[in-house]
């Protein structure tokens, strides 16, 4: 019983995936293992990608690098249970990178050939034009709650996943995109009036 | 629209501003890859073997102990993931009380619920309802699907809805999509009255292409329709296993915080508590990190881990126990369930420990004037002595400097340099018993457009944060003189630790009313 609550412990204090960390050990010598972990990052990280720069083709062309780079650097790769974050540093690099003299934006342009939840009856909440305001109202923020939003919305990632990513403790995450919350809610809000 | 509502609408809007990768793209990426993989294991001599064997490898390079350790933390995730943890969890108690993972402890005399999962499979892939809690102000299903990846369950999850007999859909809640690992709950709005079969048509949005002729959310050929009935919760066969007590006065306080135990539920596989905050009006929002920081220890010292990958309700806006509205003002939780692992059957008392809670105090009014002299230049640096107090907490800012800093402009679409103030906070209590996460500023002079960043820059040792605030727009001239500097809200961790213990009943024989 002792063992057991300190392995799990130690399980939950270390890793918030520790799958991941099996996986990327794996991976070094299984394009299985690989594959695997790119399956469940991919879109998060085009997602992410997407949002940094606004653009299919170049959220394409910087997701295929990222994982071409994580693929080589595989093996340096120390499994501490932050797997994510040791790839988000990929991701980021990249998009710096690549936005070192462009604007991110964020576009909407992709849902021009999309139905959209918001176009059903089932949606109706969510329109365009809100998204449009969203998007417009994410354009005002400076890059820091950029970041954030991309983090957790596009990526999808956890707290304790940013937290990871950014050197933060998991509240101060959790305060940081609660107080953004209420920061675009106020705005949404006030433009309403 | 509630506030509730558009903060709702907001995050699952944020959500859906991105899109899905085109599977193509997708797929053609991996190919490329698993052949890069491939080439790279050959290389090293490695090529041929299996995933099994190269997962395998690691552990035989370990030490009996840590092997022994992963198979431990291998067996603790099997049973938090796996399907028969959840049938087993689904509907437990005496009294009517129930926990169902995911949703929370709720009063079984007062909802419908699944009798038993239901699954469906098309294609390889197969989704199965684990349980329906219809309650009457909201509709809780819970779902685990095989044969696809989380990410890839996200268009299904904001489209999917419920198909009534009589031909009504209903939609999803706009609410933040809880999802735990490998299971969202997804949410819509209550059920009328009466109804006990419906179906879940679970299809996602981004299969549709716009022009796509028809009323086609009517049609249903494409999705997977799950038919669905629900029993009334008083007649469910509950196992005779946990059973839920009532706590009174189990609480402790600190700043004025207090945090409360308002009912435990000691299962075979969990123990399940329900947290409630209680705070003053001077904290726009507590938060209770369950990250860490948190321990529930019988009196003989075991302690019980926080199963922080169980799905906890942690989302609330409504005064629980006092029955109140949502209060517009404060988007936070007032209460929380926490998960931990069974205690001993034995343990006649247990207690509870939170290390610290993180508070947040907007509106401050708080303001300071700073003189940056007739001439300031990028670099200049002005020592500074202001104090204040947040919610009893000493804050103290030390310096500004003037430091050039970039501005986006939404109207010309282009980054516009900015002079910026910095300002260094700190160092710390040396009491320990609290620590600043950061600060805001929302205006400097009148300059209150320009929001402030709130960032915060820890050095390893100093304990100093430095913040940012635009100043002026470089088009604009530089402000000299004294101006005055508004803090706008901060964020702060409190220390307890909030200590609170309670004698556990004879569970053998119930004596409680509930």
């Amino acid at each position: 019983m002792k063992l057991a609550i300190e392995q799990s412990s130690q399980a939950v204090v270390e890793t918030v995936s520790p799958e991941d960390d099996t996986l990327a050990q794996a991976a070094v010598d299984s394009p299985q293992a690989f594959g695997e972990l790119y399956r469940r990052y991919a879109v998060g990280v085009y997602r992410y990608l997407y949002g940094r720069t606004g653009n299919q083709a170049d959220a394409e062309d910087l997701t295929a690098q990222v994982f071409i780079e994580a693929l080589e650097s595989l093996p340096r790769y120390r499994p501490r249970g932050q797997f994510a974050a040791w790839l988000y540093t990929i991701v980021r690099r990249r998009a710096v990178d690549r936005l070192r003299r462009q604007r991110p934006q964020f576009s909407l342009e992709w849902l021009d050939g999309h139905q959209t939840a918001a176009d059903t009856p089932l949606g109706q909440v969510i329109h365009r034009e809100d998204l449009q305001r969203l998007a417009d109202l994410c354009s005002q923020l400076d890059k820091k709650k950029q970041e954030l939003v991309h983090l957790r919305f596009a990526a999808g990632l956890s707290y304790a996943q940013i937290a990871q990513i950014n050197g933060k403790s998991e509240a101060a995450v959790g305060m940081a995109l609660h107080r953004l919350m209420k920061w675009f809610q106020d705005h949404w809000e006030d433009e309403n009036e | 629209m509630s506030s509730k509502d558009s903060r709702s609408m907001i995050e699952a809007g944020l959500e859906q501003m991105y899109p899905a990768a085109d599977r193509d793209f997708l797929e053609g990426l991996e190919a490329t890859l698993l052949t890069q993989a491939t080439e790279h294991t050959a290389k090293s001599g490695s090529a041929g073997r299996s995933i099994w064997a190269a997962l395998g490898a690691p552990l035989r390079r370990r030490t009996a102990s840590l092997a022994l350790g992963l198979v431990v933390v291998l067996t603790m995730l099997i049973g938090i993931f796996t399907p028969q943890r959840v049938f087993g969890a689904v509907l437990w108690l005496l009294g009517g009380r129930v926990y169902v993972p995911g949703v929370g402890i709720v009063d079984a005399n007062t909802v419908r619920v699944l009798a038993a999962p239901v699954e469906a499979s098309r294609d390889g892939v197969t989704v199965r309802v684990v349980s329906v809690i219809a309650k009457p102000d909201i509709t809780q299903v819970v779902v685990e699907v095989e044969g696809m990846a989380y990410e890839d369950q996200i268009p299904y999850i904001l489209s999917s809805y419920l198909l009534l007999p009589d031909g009504t859909a209903i939609g999803r809640r706009l609410r933040y999509i809880r999802t735990g690992f490998f299971q969202p709950v997804y949410e819509f709005a209550p059920l009328p009255a009466g109804v006990f079969e419906f179906e879940l048509v679970w299809e996602p949005w981004t299969k549709r292409r716009a022009g796509d002729a028809g009323d086609w959310w009517q049609d249903t050929s494409q999705a997977l329709v799950i038919p669905l009935t629900l029993v009334p919760g008083e007649n469910l066969d509950t196992p005779v296993l946990p059973q839920a007590y009532a706590l009174a006065d189990a609480s402790d306080t600190h700043y004025d915080i207090t945090l409360e135990v308002l009912e435990v539920i000691q299962g075979l596989k969990e123990t399940v508590l329900r947290l409630y905050f209680q705070w003053p009006g001077k904290f726009n929002s507590v938060y209770v990190d369950t990250g860490g920081g948190m321990e529930l220890r019988s009196a003989h010292g075991e302690v019980f881990e926080h199963n922080r990958f169980a799905l906890e309700n942690q989302i609330m806006v409504v005064d629980t126990k006092n029955n109140q509205a949502p209060v517009a003002e404060r988007y936070s939780f007032t209460e929380q369930t926490l998960v931990f692992e069974p205690g001993a059957p034995d343990a006649r008392q247990l207690t509870l420990q939170i290390d610290r809670v993180s508070v947040w105090l907007d509106a401050l009014e708080i303001s300071f004037e700073l003189d940056l002299g007739a001439d300031p230049q990028v670099g200049d640096t002005w020592p500074l002595d202001v104090w204040f107090e947040a919610a009893g907490v000493p804050v103290h800012i030390v310096s500004a400097r003037l430091v050039e800093s970039t501005f986006y402009r939404r109207e010309t679409n282009e980054e516009v340099p900015v002079y910026a103030l910095e300002f260094s906070v700190g160092p710390r209590s040396d009491q320990g018993n609290h620590f600043l996460l950061s600060i805001d500023f929302s205006s400097i002079d009148g300059v209150g457009n320009l929001y402030g960043d709130y960032y915060e820059d820890e050095k390893p040792h100093g304990y100093v944060s430095t913040l940012r605030v635009p100043l002026k727009d470089a088009e604009h001239e530089m402000p000299t003189g004294v101006i005055t500097v508004r803090v706008d809200s901060v964020d702060i961790e409190l220390y307890g630790p909030w200590v609170i213990s309670w004698e556990v009943p004879n569970l053998d024989n119930p004596t409680s009313d509930e």
